[in-house]
């Protein structure tokens, strides 16, 4: 196996994707409020392979990706994207196509 | 998310992704081949099934909107599956050693990863794992593990190259 870095999740709150609360289905959408795609931390998919699909998806340069990558790596998620609904669930798409475990919200 | 790391002289001669005219050829062995092969035959397998070791190819999309989630998957229908099997249909074209394009080679990219997420779902594959025991009843999975996460490590390197 790889050797793995042991992650250091920082300690702030957040919401876990895996855990959907049916009983409190939040569906209202803001127009005016634009959409973010968050990337989660998940202990499979490589740092090299997530700051090369940041890249080759959104053209960030590699520095930007790197630090994207190193936040989702140390604080569990990060912003990748922002733009209409239409736009992030785009997004949120070509993300799961490569494997990475994105989602979309309101900011 | 684990650091790829290389693994220093296993593929020197050839490179295991050789730089060629008009792209790049996966350089395998013949028993990596076979590997490889199997491994792609069981993910169309699961992909089919849905089988829930599938899962983290096929991420909700929202956090606690089950009526936008729901909405979203009437939208994609089953395009993230069969994008998946696109990208094997390029893969096994080209397991041969057939040359292929950097598009084509994105493809082996992201086939590699995905079976590399089913595996390490089915080995339950957490960030605190240490060295695995020689006589653990996985230890051939791990094994495979690896020898994906070196083959993405080589893949990303080539294209990185040739940016």
């Amino acid at each position: 196996m790889s050797e793995t870095v042991p992650m250091q999740v920082a300690a702030a709150p957040m919401t876990s994707p895996v855990e959907v609360d049916e009983t409190t289905p939040d569906d209202v959408t803001d127009p005016d409020r634009a959409w973010v795609v968050l990337v989660w931390n998940d202990p499979i998919n490589l740092m090299d392979y997530v700051t090369f699909v940041l890249q080759k998806l959104f053209g960030y340069p590699l520095a930007t990706a790197e630090r994207m990558m190193l936040d989702v790596h140390e604080k569990g998620r990060a912003t990748v994207s922002t733009g209409t609904r239409e736009k992030a669930e785009l997004d949120v798409f070509r993300l799961h196509e490569h494997g990475l475990w994105a989602t979309m919200q309101q900011d | 998310m684990p650091r790829a790391i290389p693994w220093p002289g296993r593929w020197k001669v050839p490179p295991l992704i050789e730089a060629v005219d008009g792209g790049y050829r996966v350089n395998l062995g013949r028993l990596e081949r076979r590997v490889l092969q199997q491994t792609f035959d069981d993910l169309r397998v699961l992909l089919a099934d849905r089988d829930p070791s599938t899962r983290r190819l096929f991420p909700n999309a929202y956090v606690d909107q089950p009526k936008l989630e729901a909405e979203y998957q009437r939208l994609v229908g089953d395009d993230l599956a069969d994008s998946q099997l696109a990208a094997l249909d390029v893969v096994e074209q080209s397991i041969d050693g057939s040359v292929v394009d950097r598009a084509g080679l994105e493809q082996w990219m992201r086939s590699i990863n995905a079976v590399r997420l089913v595996i390490g779902t089915q080995l339950d594959i957490s960030e605190e794992m240490g060295p695995v025991a020689h006589d653990d009843p996985n230890f051939a999975g791990y094994q495979l593990y690896e020898f994906l996460g070196q083959m993405l490590y080589w893949i990303i390197a080539a294209l990185s190259a040739s940016n």
